[in-house]
């Protein structure tokens, strides 16, 4: 399966099983369909929960804050609930690149809103997060008329993997955050032409962070996505998405800036303001659907260290 | 006034650069990392100020990435594209 960038430095679950676990998932699936991969998920996990136990303890940076009064017992337990939707997840996520498009049912109630916003052409800053399946969102994408962006570096297993497998890739315009000036330009370039910008909202790939007080703890988010839209004055949409059932996944949208000038206000006051109702958007959701956060590493001190203390220290530009 | 001196200010006032003064920047310095100092954030600031004050586009990336590399430079890319729209 294959979230691998979705781990940080940290255990990666799904980074278990290798090459040929992750043939025989694939086989199981284009033969027999999702079902009997669920089968064989539910039969391989308790050796990842008591045998790979790095696997398990990497779901106890997210437990810890999300059920912060669970005892060891209890704990486990709801690792072992969230490990086996994670899979499930991941299962969907492969059929959804190797299955027929009408197999899968994706609720999306805001569509058509949405699309009629992208059409204003005012440019539109699209927030993602490793939650639910955002693979799922962005396939969604297929309708919009707007070019579509993604600052995301489509080198990496987790992008490379899905894209190729849905044939998607030549739908969107990749934009690698390792680029010229981290892909401002483009980006910027692309929102003044009123085109759509995908960007992930728990990745900072080294740009500047802010924290933000997230499940009880400090977290740094990065501010590209926020900044993005203080400068041109773009709208600010997430989308998360919910599995809700066998390749059945809903989809929420939040808008977080809406036909609002945010270009006079001091920078940092609007990166703030943004990020805040990202964050508070998040938490929400993560209140209502616990199990689908996938981030398997310390997100609280990760972005704050290495490079990122660097870029701290030199702030945001009022 | 010069074209680099008129860049020099409005990238000052644009950016809020504070404590740094036109006369401080020479034409030749980077604008990015060593030199100025201006980072990825900024360069959103330099695309939208282009835009804004001289109508200028910076979609071809080999010309912004010359472009950016100093005052001097984005005056020349400023005279060579002014007007072209």
């Amino acid at each position: 399966m294959g979230m691998r960038d979705s781990f940080g430095k940290g255990h990666n679950p799904s980074a278990y099983g290798g090459k040929i676990g992750y043939g025989i998932f694939h086989l199981l699936i284009r033969l027999t369909g999702p079902v009997p991969a669920y089968l064989l998920l539910a039969f391989i996990l308790p050796y990842y929960l008591l045998i790979r136990s790095s696997a398990r303890k990497s779901t106890y940076y997210y437990l810890r804050h999300r059920f912060p009064d669970q005892g060891r017992i209890r704990r486990f337990l709801t690792s072992t609930c969230y490990m086996y939707q994670f899979g499930k997840v991941l299962i969907d996520q492969a059929a959804m690149g190797i299955l027929d498009k009408n197999r899968f049912w994706v609720e999306f109630p805001g569509q058509e809103n949405l699309y009629s916003m992208a059409q204003k052409k005012r440019g539109m800053v699209l927030l993602t997060t490793h939650a639910g399946n955002w693979q799922t969102a962005m396939s969604t994408m297929d309708n919009l008329e707007t070019k579509v962006n993604l600052l995301f570096n489509i080198s990496n297993h987790e992008g490379r993997h899905f894209f190729d497998l849905s044939g998607q890739r030549d739908r969107f315009h990749f934009i690698p955050p390792s680029g010229f000036l981290g892909g401002m330009v483009e980006a910027t370039n692309a929102l003044n032409a009123g085109e759509v910008v995908a960007i992930m909202g728990d990745r900072a790939w080294g740009a500047k962070t802010m924290e933000m007080e997230f499940l009880g703890g400090n977290a740094a988010f990065p501010i590209t996505p926020y900044y993005l839209v203080a400068v041109t004055g773009a709208d600010l949409i997430v989308l998360l998405t919910v599995r809700t059932g066998k390749l059945s996944f809903a989809i929420g949208v939040k808008y977080i800036s809406n036909d609002q000038d945010w270009t006079q206000m001091p920078r940092e006051e609007v990166v703030k303001t943004l990020l805040r109702r990202y964050v508070v958007y998040l938490e929400e959701y993560l209140e209502k659907n616990p199990y689908m956060w996938f981030n398997f590493f310390d997100f609280w001190s990760t972005n704050k260290k290495e490079d990122n203390i660097k870029n701290m220290e030199k702030g945001v530009k009022n | 006034m010069r074209l680099e001196d008129e860049l020099k200010s409005l990238i000052i006032t644009e950016l809020k650069l504070v404590d740094v003064k036109p006369e401080d920047l020479k034409d030749n310095d980077p604008l990015f990392g060593e030199g100025l100092g201006l980072d990825s954030l900024d360069a959103v600031e330099l695309v939208v100020l282009l835009q804004k004050h001289y109508r200028i586009e910076t979609k071809n990336l080999e010309q912004s990435r010359e472009a950016f590399s100093s005052v001097k430079s984005l005056a020349d890319y400023v005279r060579g594209n002014k007007g072209k729209k």
